[in-house]
């Protein structure tokens, strides 16, 4: 099934993966322009005190800003992980799930599926091929990225910091391999698993709004905040994730098997 | 009495036929309270073409997809004394809506039923392809119909499969095509296969059907061999005011027009009937057969 899976999702795996190319690209290639950029700005300068708050947050603080011009493996931390990649793995996992088992149904395909094949059979044979075509593309991004910049003669190397930040990267992918995966076995049709995903990739970051419920929010241990601001790695959040992602899965085939066609 | 089902023993086969298919109280009730299935029993035997026939929403992909576990059912469903997963495998399955992988050309199609299918004989799945003058290196999601339909039957047939499941394989083929698709599955018999076929064209079925089962609201009407229909069967026009004894036995009545219209194999009934005025004695064929038990039930 490996092969039809990737069969299935050539279109979406060239597409995300030119998307990250160019990404990638365009943040290598805009470096030494931010160094300049903010060599220039003076940020205790009257104009800069009166912005809109908002605006200043958009810029983030002053003293990561100025760690980023000059520290490489800062920036790339900053903005590889924390930014750029970071923030849109939760849609690349979308995109690349939300049809796994939901258009089968759609089209009427799994009939095929379901009179040759045994329903754990036909979970496993779409979830595990999945699963693995979305962690290599991820497993390529999370390591491309230093490498390529290694290449490009700036400084970094991979520190326990930043194989902290890849390994949350790719627990969060799991979950949200799962989640989507999920959302793909309930629904008959592909606008509903789009609709509670993009919920969910949208809807989580409500949860910090209130302080006691900021740990629903996942998108800190995605971005790897804590990495950044604590200097380790977020055990207890991590196994949380994996115990609800074995969770979902086991619910997601026993839905599965339980469906009808 | 208006149902009546032929036992195999009337129709003079003793019952010793291995089974294909023993279907025993299958019932089903959808979301909705929509009574789909009820409580049918019928069995397929092997080496035989069995048709399903009955109008739309009968229970026809209903009872078809309790088969193959696609729903949850009530009642007791066999194939080859297993359940479905313990011999899916040998069964291979046409369904209504012909759909394949759109993104896929006939080649690819091959190549990854190989991969996916038990007992997949990919040189079987090309000839058949061949045969159909499917164009090899096209993108499914071009086809017409028909072709659809030609490509899942030769993927279909190039399952080496002991039993064949058709859910109205004909469905946008060309009459010639028809035919063709007629005479293959009527070589699959003859190849010791067995095969479980619904369609909605009482012709083609006439062609190849040894057994039939008809299906109308949920329940089974009538089930015998076809041979049985007009050896024994004999439909009746009588004036509408003929007075009709109560003890005698009628598969089916109808009033049509100015006649009533009677369906039956009962002997005494028929020696009754031949003796009315004005009655019009009828052989009938599989259309005429169908038509008057379904109408029948209808208006009766």
């Amino acid at each position: 099934m490996l092969k039809k899976t990737m069969m299935e999702m050539q279109f979406r795996i060239i597409l995300l993966v030119l998307f990250f190319i160019l990404m990638l690209v365009v943040l290598i290639a805009t470096r030494p322009f931010i160094d300049e950029i903010m060599a220039q700005m003076n940020f205790d300068s009257e104009q800069m005190k009166n912005l809109p708050d908002f605006f200043k947050n958009m810029l983030a603080e002053t003293t990561q800003l100025s760690k980023m011009v000059e520290d490489d493996q800062f920036f790339l931390l900053s903005q590889w992980y924390s930014k750029n990649f970071g923030q849109f793995l939760p849609l690349f996992v979308l995109i690349m799930v939300f049809p796994l088992f939901a258009k089968e149904v759609d089209k009427g395909t799994i009939f095929f599926l379901l009179s040759k094949k045994n329903r754990p059979s036909i979970f496993w044979g779409k979830v595990l091929p999945g699963y693995m075509v979305v962690m290599g593309i991820t497993l390529f991004f999370v390591f491309i990225a230093p490498l390529v910049m290694m290449l490009s003669g700036y400084s970094v190397a991979f520190t326990p910091q930043l194989l902290a930040m890849i390994v949350q990267q790719l627990i969060s992918v799991t979950f949200f391999f799962a989640l989507f995966m999920f959302f793909s076995v309930v629904f008959n049709d592909q606008i509903k698993p789009v609709l509670a995903g993009i919920l969910v990739c949208f809807g989580l970051p409500f949860f910090s709004m209130f302080e006691g419920t900021k740990w629903l929010n996942p998108y800190p241990y995605v971005l790897g905040q804590s990495v950044l601001t604590k200097g380790h790695f977020d055990g207890i959040y991590s196994l949380v994730l994996l115990i609800l992602t074995a969770a979902i899965v086991w619910v997601g085939l026993g839905v599965f098997k339980k469906k009808e066609f | 009495m208006l149902e009546r089902r032929i036992s195999e023993k009337e129709s003079g086969s003793i019952g010793a036929e291995k089974k294909a298919l023993v279907i025993k109280g299958l019932d089903k009730v959808y979301k909705g309270d929509v009574h789909a299935v009820k409580e049918i029993d019928f069995d397929v035997n092997e080496g035989e073409v069995h048709a399903l026939l009955g109008p739309n929403g009968a229970g026809k992909t209903t009872t078809i997809k309790s088969v193959l576990g696609f729903i949850h059912y009530q009642g007791d469903i066999r194939v080859f004394n297993e359940k479905i997963d313990d011999v899916r495998p040998n069964v291979a399955f046409v369904p209504e809506d012909k759909s394949f992988y759109e993104f896929m050309t006939p080649e690819m199609a091959i190549k990854v039923c190989t991969r996916i299918v038990d007992q997949f004989d990919p040189n079987r799945a090309f000839d058949f392809m061949r045969r159909f003058s499917l164009p090899m290196k096209k993108k499914i999601k071009g086809f017409s119909h028909g072709m659809k339909t030609s490509l899942y039957l030769s993927l279909c047939l190039a399952q080496k499969a002991s039993l064949y499941i058709f859910d109205e394989p004909t469905w946008g083929l060309d009459p010639i095509r028809r035919d063709d698709v007629l005479e293959i599955i009527r070589n699959l018999v003859i190849d010791g296969k067995t095969v479980l076929y619904t369609s909605h064209i009482i012709s083609e079925v006439e062609k190849i059907a040894d057994r039939i089962s008809i299906l109308f609201d949920g329940r089974i009407l009538f089930s015998g061999y076809t041979d049985d229909i007009k050896a024994d069967f004999r439909v009746f026009y009588l004036p509408l005011d003929e007075q009709l004894p109560n003890h005698y036995q009628f598969l089916s009545s109808q009033k049509d027009r100015e006649k009533l219209v009677i369906l039956t194999a009962d002997e005494k009934t028929i020696h009754f009937l031949r003796q009315a005025e004005q009655a019009e004695e009828v052989v009938p064929n599989l259309e005429m057969f169908f038509q008057t038990l379904l109408r029948g039930k209808h208006y009766a």
